[in-house]
């Protein structure tokens, strides 16, 4: 299963063209919403209508981490949506409060729920000195607990999100989940005050028009704890500290494994990199 | 509303009781890692030794302050179980008064080890909402440490779960805490600074050089009279790992703070009295990181 997602939605016409041109077989879905952003979700007419495409075989809506000010909104637009009788539809949750709180058929766990410590970009560094066994236990998803892993399930989840790092995706095949992974970006971290927001200086709700495709983001000066001032990075800091990118109020790395052998579907998404026949066939060969 | 402290250190504790807290955590150091633990911080930012935990509780309890303990790893496996429950039971054996945990398993672990301690869910499972509050209510938590960035309305409507809220008065992330892997001061070798108040080349059209993952948000002085308003029970202070004189110091204003508005003072009367009698608080004055007044920061939160 490939599945195309974006919450810019004016490119669903592209998304839909190029999967009419590729031959990529049977299973491709589009992903509509947002991991982390609230004002990112589609108007309930526009899911109906990405399900009435001929060429798909199912959409999938991602709701995000929902802070208390949108969360009886947010409650209400699931119920919404699950009662719209949509075929194949898939839910992705990012919050434990929405998960506990809707009734949802089949979640999946996004990634504001299923954690990984590869996904921090000097991982290997802050666990130079550990142990194997440590280590071993450490570059896993927090879902490879067992007793995690059976609350999430006696909530009802069946599948989860995570990013295609190969240790990760190591550790997630031993789940007993479907398994979708994220081609190409790794999530860094979501943050509730928009750093693209305040850098264009346009508040929430009205900034969306901002974070259709990313910033880069290179690191110039460290903050330094010692001195409370900006230095240059040495050169150890310069090996380990990857190029950034920011899209709305989410940060990602890139992440070039390819190996999805065992994962249920990849994920392409379609606002980190224009979707393109190439993306396609390397996410479509991952698995 | 009680003013919560960090201690990682003999030390530390006695400086941050004497300059007026109510409360204090901490999280002990482990000799199965290296720079990691199970506290939630790194190498450097727990008490070191058993017996130093022990003299902490002696101490604060001798004087009524409760000692909460930090066990709010955010990661636990199978292979770790036997690890964490004996690093539970270290302070639970040194009396600690309650348990904050930061993993959903860790949670249902610790009610099962039936320790007879409170359990308070960590500011690393970032509970925005009701619903989340309620799932952890139903796992056995009696206290919420809240996330670094929500808004006073949100705060007051949470307020009324039934639930004790704490949330964070002095420093705190960019990011939400739970989900940031942009992880520093643990045990690194290498100078990375705090990563989120970092200059970056943003590219693109852009072409600009800006903190533009800076959303710290430092403050809360002035919001004080509100939160004892709408009952949050702990006013806490990060800074397990950071120096000892300035955390006693920030301490000391906050107690000064909080005792001001319990007399009557409006935010008004508690910024003239931090900017007369501290005037280093100036600079975080204007550097607006207001953690709940209206500020471009607080202004861009979705």
């Amino acid at each position: 299963m490939i599945e195309l997602r974006t919450s810019d939605y004016s490119k669903i016409e592209a998304i839909t063209g190029l999967i009419e041109d590729v031959d990529i077989g049977s299973g491709v879905r589009i992903g509509v919403g947002s991991e982390a952003c609230v004002h990112k979700l589609p108007a309930t007419p526009e899911i109906a209508q990405v399900s009435d495409l001929g060429c798909i075989d199912g959409v999938t809506l991602i709701t995000p981490i929902t802070p208390q000010k949108h969360f009886d909104r947010v409650c209400g637009y699931v119920n919404e949506v699950a009662d719209l009788g949509i075929r194949n539809l898939r839910i992705v949750v990012n919050d434990l409060g929405i998960l506990h709180s809707c009734e949802i058929d089949r979640p999946v766990a996004g990634r504001g729920i299923v954690h990984t410590s590869e996904a921090c970009p000097w991982v290997d560094h802050i666990l130079r000195d550990e142990s194997d066994y440590v280590k071993d236990a450490y570059l896993q998803t927090n879902l490879n607990y067992s007793r995690t892993c059976t609350l999430l399930k006696d909530m009802g989840i069946e599948g989860i999100e995570i990013d295609l790092l190969p240790r990760t995706v190591a550790a997630a095949r031993r789940l007993d989940f479907a398994v979708y992974a994220h081609f190409g970006y790794a999530v860094v971290a979501y943050a509730r005050s928009c750093h693209t927001a305040r850098f264009y200086g346009e508040l929430p709700p009205l900034c969306t028009q901002f974070c259709n495709s990313p910033l880069e983001l290179e690191l110039r000066d460290i903050f330094d704890l010692e001195s409370l001032s900006f230095a240059p990075p040495d050169a150890d800091v310069a090996e380990v500290f990857p190029v950034l990118y920011l899209l709305g109020n989410t940060i990602y790395m890139k992440s070039d494994c390819c190996d999805a052998a065992g994962m249920d579907g990849v994920i392409v998404n379609c606002d980190m990199c224009a979707p393109s026949s190439e993306i396609l066939r390397l996410s479509g060969n991952s698995i | 509303m009680n003013l919560m402290a960090p201690a990682d250190s003999f030390e530390t504790a006695i400086g941050v009781i004497e300059a007026g807290a109510d409360e204090i955590y901490l999280g002990l150091e482990n000799e199965n890692f290296v720079n990691l633990n199970l506290s939630g911080r790194g190498r450097g930012c727990n008490v070191p030794t058993l017996s130093e935990l022990e003299e902490i509780v002696e101490f604060a309890h001798e004087r009524g302050i409760p000692v909460d303990y930090t066990v709010n790893t955010p990661f636990l496996s199978d292979e770790l179980e036997e690890m964490f429950i004996s690093h539970v039971m270290a302070g639970v054996d040194a009396g600690v008064d309650a348990l904050i945990v930061g993993e959903l398993g860790a949670m249902q672990l610790i009610n099962e080890m039936d320790t007879g301690l409170p359990v308070h869910a960590s500011v690393l499972l970032n509970t925005f909402n009701y619903g989340q509050i309620e799932l952890l209510k139903s796992l056995g938590a009696s206290k919420i440490v809240l996330p670094f960035k929500m808004e006073l309305a949100e705060i007051r409507a949470l307020s009324e779960s039934g639930i004790d809220l704490e949330i964070f008065g002095q420093f705190g992330c960019s990011n939400i805490n739970g989900t940031c892997h942009l992880i520093h001061s643990a045990g690194e070798s290498i100078n990375l600074g705090l990563p989120c108040r970092s200059n970056y080349h943003v590219g693109g059209e852009v072409q600009r050089v800006h903190p533009i993952l800076d959303a710290g948000t430092d403050c809360s002085l002035c919001s004080i009279p509100d939160l004892l308003e709408i009952g949050v029970s702990a006013l806490k202070i990060v800074g397990r790992g950071m120096n000892h004189e300035m955390i006693r110091e920030i301490v000391h204003i906050y107690r000064r703070c909080i005792d001001l508005a319990l007399d009557g003072g409006d935010p008004g009367a508690i910024r003239e009295y931090v900017l007369t009698e501290e005037p280093f608080w100036q600079m975080l004055c204007e550097q607006r990181r207001c953690k709940y007044l209206k500020t471009p920061i607080t202004d861009s939160y979705v």
